[in-house]
Order: structure tokens, then C-alpha cells, then sequence
């Protein structure tokens, strides 16, 4: 049974936050902002290298925050809840663009 | 937890900075190199030793060769069962595998040309997939006679693969490692400036005499902070050039629907087929479309020579050959790719100007890629990435300067341990470079599988550098210097100048015939030369500085004895 009262747990949640869910987070970010470019005549390309580059930026700035923020709970709940939200909904955008055409 | 952001930012920085630290110092070190990759190649490939050369004619010279590549046998044998379907019949011989893709490479530092052809695989397990086993070969392109396959371009194939894989190329795991490690110098150069932003005159402070952990600290600060916009970009560039494929495959994976439709989009409007015919037809001349792309080149005001030429479904009725421009005068990655079919020698399609984000990209990674031809901007990038190793290994060094007094008071092995993992990735790692420019020259030009053993140089001396380093960092323990530091950089500088001598020995090729007649290989001679002296001055500076530590070690541990009996 892990100690989850040492310290060393909350550092570890941290990080873990911090990286895996930094990256869920951007991955649904980058997910749903394609999904949606495409569908308003944005070049697919363009819109796959700009989010590219957006998103490194964001997964650092993400990665950031998570090593420094006080509240892990919500650290937690923004990373993984919003990747995971971000990452369904552009499934389902880039569905029914597909299925529109 | 922490108690303020700045003090959640240097635990990062420490801590992250120290593990992936040894992973950068290596990525930084190789990529410094990697700046003259063909040149080392020329150092190492005696044969190759002449002036660069255009594409040669591809009906009379390439064409021919091309046809007589076999598929690799190493290729076929992992990937043939990973590709074919077996329900629909057994493999296709190696030897029978259909050519379907041909393509010749060369830069304006290359004298030796590259060239390939992709073999098609005639029932594939996925049809959509990339079905090719490759066959590839370097030639003279003033002969047209093939290079030895056993020789190693040590520059090129070696020393640029291990900037950005490590050369561990199981299942790319060597890529994910430098991908995660680079993401960490990005979140460390933003962290240090968090760190230390209230004095920021600091940054640019050194203070040389100063006790080495104060001196350290300083130069740390100096070569993060004075290469700071180089730093970033580099580490950025270099994750952008490989996030769509390793870092967010998105479009590879979850909107693989979308990048599919785009693709069939994108093919009805360029005209260029995405799948063979299947109908046998003869080749036109391609030196005729060749020339016809320089035509258009000079009409549009940028005249060049060919870079890149590729024939897609080699031998059917819709193949189509791409001819890219050699793109070495301008930092942007662009080819002015001019498309014709390969049956009627048609121009198909021209490649439309670029959009303002294709345009940024190109630029950035064409700013990390430095295809470019401009000697003094390419000794930049090389110093530019040495100042960094500079500042990762100085990061090592102050952390077990500020440790040591400590762990030795609590009996703990870290900055002993910290210590001789700093020696392996800096000492050692230049004994072990210079260890396979040594085997290759010493070990015979016709040798059966010399590349091979010239790996093995690499990694052999790495390791016993390793051995090396741990077996003499006990003198961390002892408040001292370990004197592995100075005993490895001697070994490199006796290394180093053996490397020339060596070449001079085998070749003929020695500084005053090479300096006014070929100066890739007097580059190579004298970089090693200089680096040699470094080596010799930063062990006597060593030597001084052991001996100033050993007299404090002893202070130290008197002192420790009296506190004990007191």
C-alpha cells in the first residue's frame, strides 16, 4: 500500500499532472481546433502547422503552471477533464463535417 | 508545497535539468557536430575526398545504377513479414520486388551523390500504408561507381542520427527520449530566467577567480543567458520539425478521417495520382524535364541546380517525376517544386507560393536544418550549441559543488554519483568521438563490416570512460576534485592529435597540403588540433584547482574531527 500521506505523493501527483495530463490537455486542444478550421476553409496544412506550433507553446506553458500551482485538485480537473472533453468533441466534429460532405 | 512560484521554478530546473540534463548534453554535443556532418564524412571516407558535384545525367548515369539496386536485405528481412499479406499468397522474393520509387539526393557540401529506389510490395497487408522496402547506394557521380557499403559515413549517418535518436533505434525510442528531454530544455531556459529575473545583472557576471561553485554558477548563468534566443529556438525548431509525426501525431492518428480527405482533395487538384496504374508504359528522358525545371527556375528569378529528384510509380503509365531546387542559398526549406509526368515528360503541376504559415514553418525549420551555404552562420550554430553544452555541463558542476560538503556530512553518494555521470557525458563523450575517428583510420579500408567496428569503438571507450569515471569519483566523497575530469581530458588530447597524425599516416592528407586545397578534411584536422590544446590547458588549470581543493579537504575534515570530539 503507497504511503500517500509522505510527501513525496503529492510531488509525483504533480507531476504526473503536470506532463501526462499537460499533454491530454494540448493533444485536445490541437484535436478540436483542426477539427473545427477545416470545416470554416482553412488550408488543412496551415492548420496543422499552426497548431503545431501553438501547441508546444501551450504544453510548456501548461507544464509550467502544473509544477507551480497550489491546488493539484484543479490541476487535475482542468488537464485531464478538459483534454479529455477537447479530444470527444473534435471525434465528433470532424464526423459530421465528414458526414456532411 | 512551494512557497512561492520562483521556488517551484528552481526545483524544476534542478531536478528535471539534472536527469534529462545528461540526454541534452549529448543532443547538444552531437548537433554541434552534425553542423559539418559531410565534412567528417570527407575525414572519414577517404575515397570521397573531392570537390562537390551537380546532379550527373539521370538517363545516362543514374538511371542505369538505379536499375541494378537491389532491395536492402536487412530492410526485407524485419519489415517483408510486417507489410505482406500471406493470405493472399506467399512473400515475394527479395530479388523480385518491384521498383516503384526512385530518388536522387545531393547538397552543395556533398561530392558523393545518394540515391535510392523504394520497392513496391505486390500484396500488401494495408494497401493504404507506406509499402516499401528500401535500396539505397552512394556513388561517385563523376564514375558512377558505388561506394563500399561497409564504410560508415561516421558525420552523417553516426554523429547527426545520435543528435536526434541516440542511434537507439528500437521502436524510435532514442526520438520520444530526445523529444521529452528537449521539451524539458524549453521548460529549464524559461525556469532559469524565472529564477534569477530580480538579479539580473547576474546574468551577466563572471567571475572566474571566485570559489569554483561562485564561478560555476556565473558562467552557467552567462552561456544560458548570452545564447538564450539561440537556446529557445533551437530546442523549439528542433520539436517542431518532428511534432507531427513523435510529439502530437494528431492528424496521423485521431483526425487521420480529415488528413485522408484532405489528401484525395489535395490530389484532385495537383493532378499528381496517389496510387500506381498498374499499366506498364516506358520512360521519358528525364534530363529533358531536368532542364525545362531550370528554365522555369531562371524565368522566375532564382536559377539553380537540382537538389532533390524523385520518380514516383517508376515504370507505369501515371508515374510522375518531382524535381526540387538545391534550396542551399536561403535559410527557408523550399524546393520550387516543379512536377511532370513521367511517360510524355509534361509539366503536370508547378508548386503554388506559399501561405504565411507554411512560409513560417519552412523558415523555422530551414533556420534549424541549415541546408544553407554560409560558412560563418554554420561556425555560429557550432559555437552557438557548444555555449549550450557549456551550460548544461556548468549545471552539473554547480550542483554538486553546492552538495558535496553536505552529502559527504550525511554519508550520502549523490553528488559523487551526479559527479561521475558529468565526467562520462562530458570527457568521456568526447574520448569516445574521437575514439571512432581513431579506429577509423587505424582500422583497414576493405575491412568486412568496418562501420560496424567503428560503432563499437564508440560505444566500448564510452563505456570504459564510465568505469573510469565512477572508479575515481570517490574523491568527491573527500571534499576533492575527482581527477577523472583530468585524466580523461588528457587521454582526448593525446586522442585527438593522434586522429591527424593518423590521417596524415593513411592518406598523405596532411594540414599544409589540405588548408589550400581541401578544407573539409583541414577543418576536421583542425578542429581536433585546437580542441586538443583546450584539452591540455583544462587539465593543468585541473591539476591546480585539485590541489587547491586538496589543502581544503583537509581543513574540512579536521574540522569535522574536532565537531565529532566536541
Amino acid at each position: 500500500m503507497p504511503n500517500f500521506s509522505s510527501p513525496a505523493w503529492p510531488m509525483a501527483s504533480r507531476i504526473f499532472a503536470s506532463l501526462v495530463g499537460g499533454y491530454l490537455f494540448t493533444w485536445g486542444l490541437i484535436a478540436i481546433v483542426i477539427a473545427a478550421l477545416i470545416p470554416l476553409g482553412v488550408e488543412f496544412h496551415d492548420a496543422e502547422m499552426g497548431m503545431l506550433m501553438l501547441g508546444l507553446l501551450t504544453y510548456l506553458s501548461l507544464f509550467l503552471w502544473g509544477m507551480a500551482t497550489d491546488k493539484l485538485i484543479r490541476l487535475w480537473l482542468i488537464l485531464f477533464g478538459g483534454g479529455v472533453a477537447m479530444t470527444m468533441l473534435a471525434s465528433v466534429v470532424q464526423q459530421s463535417f465528414l458526414q456532411g460532405i | 508545497m512551494f512557497s512561492s512560484f520562483r521556488q517551484a521554478m528552481a526545483w524544476l530546473h534542478t531536478w528535471f535539468g539534472l536527469t534529462l540534463g545528461f540526454i541534452l548534453m549529448v543532443v547538444f554535443f552531437f548537433g554541434s557536430l552534425s553542423v559539418f556532418d559531410r565534412e567528417i564524412d570527407r575525414w572519414s571516407i577517404p575515397e570521397s575526398r573531392f570537390e562537390p558535384q551537380v546532379m550527373p545525367s539521370f538517363d545516362e548515369m543514374l538511371l542505369p545504377i538505379l536499375r541494378s539496386v537491389e532491395p536492402d536485405e536487412q530492410d526485407y528481412n524485419t519489415n517483408m513479414p510486417l507489410l505482406h499479406d500471406l493470405s493472399q499468397g506467399p512473400m515475394t522474393p527479395r530479388t523480385e520486388l518491384p521498383a516503384d520509387e526512385f530518388w536522387a539526393y545531393t547538397t552543395h557540401r556533398d561530392p558523393v551523390l545518394i540515391m535510392g529506389v523504394g520497392f513496391g510490395i505486390p500484396q500488401p497487408l494495408d494497401p493504404e500504408g507506406h509499402n516499401h522496402i528500401h535500396g539505397d547506394i552512394t556513388i561517385d557521380p563523376r564514375t558512377g561507381k558505388a561506394l563500399p557499403d561497409d564504410q560508415l559515413k561516421i558525420g552523417s549517418r553516426f554523429f547527426y542520427p545520435m543528435h536526434y535518436s541516440l542511434n537507439w533505434n528500437w521502436n524510435q525510442i532514442g526520438i520520444y527520449i530526445v523529444g521529452i528531454a528537449a521539451f524539458i530544455m524549453m521548460a529549464a531556459l524559461v525556469s532559469g530566467v524565472i529564477i534569477h529575473r530580480k538579479r539580473f545583472r547576474e546574468f551577466f557576471t563572471f567571475r572566474p577567480t571566485k570559489q569554483t561553485q561562485r564561478s560555476v554558477l556565473d558562467l552557467h548563468n552567462l552561456t544560458g543567458m548570452v545564447a538564450l534566443p539561440f537556446h529557445f529556438f533551437f530546442t523549439f525548431t528542433g520539436l517542431l520539425i518532428f511534432a507531427s509525426f513523435y510529439f502530437f501525431p494528431v492528424t496521423h492518428t485521431q483526425l487521420e478521417p480529415l488528413h485522408d480527405y484532405h489528401e484525395m482533395v489535395e490530389a484532385s487538384e495537383t493532378g499528381l495520382p496517389h496510387d500506381g496504374a498498374g499499366i506498364p508504359a516506358e520512360m521519358a528522358s528525364v534530363d529533358a524535364m531536368v532542364a525545362k525545371a531550370k528554365q522555369r527556375w531562371t524565368e522566375k528569378d532564382m536559377p539553380g541546380e537540382v537538389g532533390f529528384l524523385k520518380i514516383t510509380h517508376v515504370d507505369v503509365a501515371n508515374s510522375f517525376v518531382s524535381i526540387y531546387r538545391a534550396g542551399s542559398d536561403r535559410v527557408a526549406l523550399v524546393g520550387e517544386g516543379m512536377h511532370f509526368s513521367g511517360t510524355t515528360g509534361e509539366l503536370i503541376r508547378e508548386e503554388p507560393p506559399r501561405t504565411a504559415v507554411s512560409e513560417i514553418n519552412e523558415f523555422l525549420t530551414g533556420l534549424h536544418l541549415q541546408h544553407f551555404e554560409h560558412w560563418l552562420l554554420r561556425w555560429l550554430y557550432v559555437f552557438g550549441g557548444l555555449v549550450g553544452a557549456i551550460c548544461i555541463a556548468t549545471g552539473f558542476i554547480f550542483f554538486v559543488e553546492k552538495r558535496k560538503r553536505q552529502h559527504t556530512l550525511q554519508g550520502s553518494s549523490g553528488s559523487q554519483i551526479v559527479d561521475a555521470l558529468a565526467v562520462t557525458t562530458v570527457t568521456g563523450m568526447l574520448v569516445a568521438t574521437v575514439s571512432m575517428l581513431v579506429a577509423n583510420r587505424l582500422l583497414p579500408a576493405d575491412m568486412i563490416g568496418k562501420g560496424y567496428w567503428e560503432q563499437v569503438a564508440f560505444w566500448a571507450s564510452w563505456a570504459v570512460m564510465l568505469l573510469h569515471a565512477f572508479w575515481r569519483s570517490s574523491a568527491v566523497r573527500h571534499m576533492r576534485i575527482s581527477p577523472a575530469w583530468r585524466e580523461q581530458s588528457i587521454l582526448f588530447a593525446v586522442l585527438a592529435v593522434a586522429a591527424v597524425v593518423l590521417n596524415w599516416i593513411t592518406t598523405g592528407d596532411h594540414l599544409l597540403k589540405t588548408a589550400f586545397h581541401y578544407w573539409p578534411v583541414a577543418g576536421v584536422d583542425l578542429s581536433l588540433l585546437v580542441s586538443s590544446a583546450i584539452a591540455v590547458y583544462a587539465a593543468r588549470y585541473l591539476k591546480k584547482r585539485e590541489n587547491v581543493a586538496v589543502s581544503k579537504a583537509i581543513e574540512f575534515s579536521t574540522q569535522k574531527l574536532e565537531t565529532s570530539r566536541g
